[in-house]
């Protein structure tokens, strides 16, 4: 247990390092920028004396590590600047939006894993099925497609076409509460977490089922079968445990690629997240919420990844125990 | 008929036959010379308007033509310059960076090693489309700049393979000989461990091409290239008002960004089932 705990505390300051390091990072690289600084920071909507005001709390005449220090301070004090664009602070307009992108992200995560390791754990078994080659085709295909680009045709073939399922923002109708608020939002969710699935759900099963053709070739499998464990349980029971743990890393690694798929595919549905925002911003050029986007995303994936960690410990006794 | 359960499970045959790799390359092949050969292709200016605006498929404008009433087919011939470019160029960048982390990190060990493999780490946690966001923000939205900051965030991969297989080698009998008859050190590095791991290096390296050429036409579908510049993702980017009444300016520059792609997804799935084919 000590040993967890260890483990598990210098994850921690391993993650507290990468954060400090992102941001350090971001304030050298606008400082490096070509261009004023300050009009980086302010955003192109700032006014002149917002401007001016600016240049003075940065203190550019100042050595570059008392500019640093300062802004270190601020962010500590969570203060992310001020965005013109939308005449707030950019900490509370982040905060407006993180819900939907929480909420699109974790139904897309757990879709894709539970998917991903069905069809993976399918395709691993039925080795000489012609299924599984179809199967392997369009994992393939999948993983190529850019994912903006299937969201445009689903729109297309499922909003516009068919007229099935709402290809716009996270509801229809504010007024709605209850049961009916979550039905509508959850038929709102049905096309952008397929579009953001495709490739998640192509990437696990892929992963899912390269483990388990490992795995199954293993001696202790061997040793199921002979002592007549039904199949069902040797795929599920003793195959599927192992096999999980490559797939546990990858997606923990992978989750900046769904971030850069939820960027892009929230613009196509208009969901009212973090994606959204952050085309919006590009488009305006407004800089503090662009910048504070990439500290508050990039913190979030650091801790998305110690619970990856977390996780890890918990299906692997042999972390436990060693 | 002595283990009847487990022999009757034979290595499958991957669908990684010749001719799927074969496929991806032919594809490959197309979009260069397509992209090479651009002007001649085409009679029309990719950025230059002049025709119908929004006019379905004919046999003059093969894919159509956009809401200025550009030729759809020139815009994607020219676009696919700029995908390519940024995919291979970006992807080179990467070899090179992870190919030196990766063998600094394998042969040296130690602190060297600990403290590659946190950057490494580092740049495989970080949101990499944000940090592409930021760059082109703040450094402009040239090709270059574009092809740059991929490469500069897509090494870790081949650094890890390349570390791996130094740490590995570093200690194999055949390395240990070579070193006992005086071989130098950049002998060793270079002439000795390396040429073995030229294959799983290729092969992110392949890979890595399919994922930048997604990388930049998600940038430029954020509206982060150059407008001077056709690009298949900014095609994208305006086609997307327009889905209902002309679909043909959505359909084709991403069919042409998915076959770039899974091109390079199938040469380098042929490259993987030849190497485990030796191997086994």
């Amino acid at each position: 247990m000590q040993h967890v705990l260890r483990y598990l505390g210098a994850r921690l300051v391993w993650a507290a390092g990468i954060c400090a390091i992102a941001i350090v990072g971001t304030f050298l690289l606008v400082r490096l920028a070509p261009g004023d600084p300050v009009s980086f920071l302010a955003g192109e909507q700032a006014s002149p004396e917002y401007q001016e005001e600016l240049r003075a709390r940065l203190g550019l005449e100042e050595p570059i590590w008392v500019q640093l220090g300062a802004y270190l301070g601020q962010l500590l004090r969570l203060d992310l600047g001020y965005s013109f664009a939308y005449s707030q602070p950019v900490g509370d307009l982040i905060a407006s939006r993180v819900v939907p992108t929480l909420l699109l992200m974790g139904t897309t995560l757990l879709v894709s894993i539970v998917v991903g390791i069905w069809v993976g754990t399918w395709a691993a078994v039925r080795q000489r099925a012609i299924r599984w080659k179809a199967t392997s085709t369009l994992v393939v295909i999948a993983y190529s497609l850019p994912s903006f680009w299937i969201g445009q045709l689903l729109v297309l073939g499922f909003g516009v076409e068919l007229g099935w399922f709402p290809t716009i923002g996270m509801t229809g109708n504010d007024d709605l509460s209850g049961w009916q608020y979550a039905l509508d939002v959850a038929w709102h969710l049905v096309l952008p977490v397929a579009t953001l699935a495709a490739a998640e759900v192509a990437l696990i099963a892929r992963l899912t089922e390269t483990a388990m053709r490992e795995t199954l070739a293993e001696d202790y499998i061997t040793a199921a079968r002979g002592k007549g464990a039904s199949e069902r349980r040797i795929v599920y029971r003793h195959a599927l445990r192992n096999a999980l743990l490559p797939v546990v890393t990858v997606v923990g690694l992978e989750l900046g690629w769904l971030v850069a798929g939820f960027v892009v595919v929230e613009s196509v549905f208009s969901w009212p997240g973090l994606g959204a925002l952050t085309n919006a911003a590009i488009a305006a050029r407004d800089f503090p919420v662009i910048s504070g986007l990439f500290i508050v995303i990039t913190v979030c994936v650091v801790l998305a990844n110690l619970i990856t960690d977390i996780v890890y410990v918990l299906i692997d006794p042999r972390i436990r125990i060693s | 008929m002595s283990t009847p359960v487990l022999s009757s499970r034979k290595p499958r045959a991957r669908i990684a036959g010749a001719w799927w790799s074969t496929t991806g390359l032919v594809i490959f092949a197309i979009a260069v010379l397509a992209a090479i050969f651009a002007p001649l292709l085409t009679p029309f200016d990719p950025l230059r308007g002049g025709s119908i605006p929004i006019s379905a498929p004919d046999l003059e404008h093969p894919m159509g033509t956009d809401d200025l009433g550009r030729d759809v087919l020139s815009q994607v011939l020219f676009g696919l310059r700029a995908s390519l470019f940024v995919g291979v160029a970006s992807s080179l960048i990467a070899l090179v960076i992870g190919a030196i982390v990766g063998a600094l990190a394998g042969y040296n060990g130690g602190w060297v090693d600990t403290i590659l493999m946190r950057v490494t780490e580092l740049f495989q946690v970080v949101p990499r489309i944000f940090l592409l966001i930021i760059i082109a923000a703040l450094f402009g939205q040239d090709q270059i700049i574009v092809a740059l900051a991929i490469g500069l965030t897509s090494w870790p991969q081949a650094a890890r393979l390349l570390r791996a297989e130094f740490l590995t080698r570093r200690e194999s009998e055949y390395v240990m000989a070579a070193r006992v008859i005086g071989a130098s050190r950049t002998h060793l590095v270079v002439r000795e461990i390396l040429p073995n791991a030229v294959s799983p290096i290729v092969i992110t390296t392949v890979l890595n091409v399919a994922t930048a050429v997604l990388l930049e036409a998600s940038l430029a579908f954020l509206g982060l290239s150059d407008p001077n510049v056709p690009s298949l993702g900014r095609m994208l980017q305006s086609s997307f008002g327009f889905i209902e009444i002309a679909p043909w300016m959505s359909f084709f520059p991403g069919v042409v960004v998915g076959l770039i792609a899974l091109s390079m997804n199938m040469i380098g799935d042929g490259i993987t089932n030849r190497m485990q084919r030796r191997t086994a």
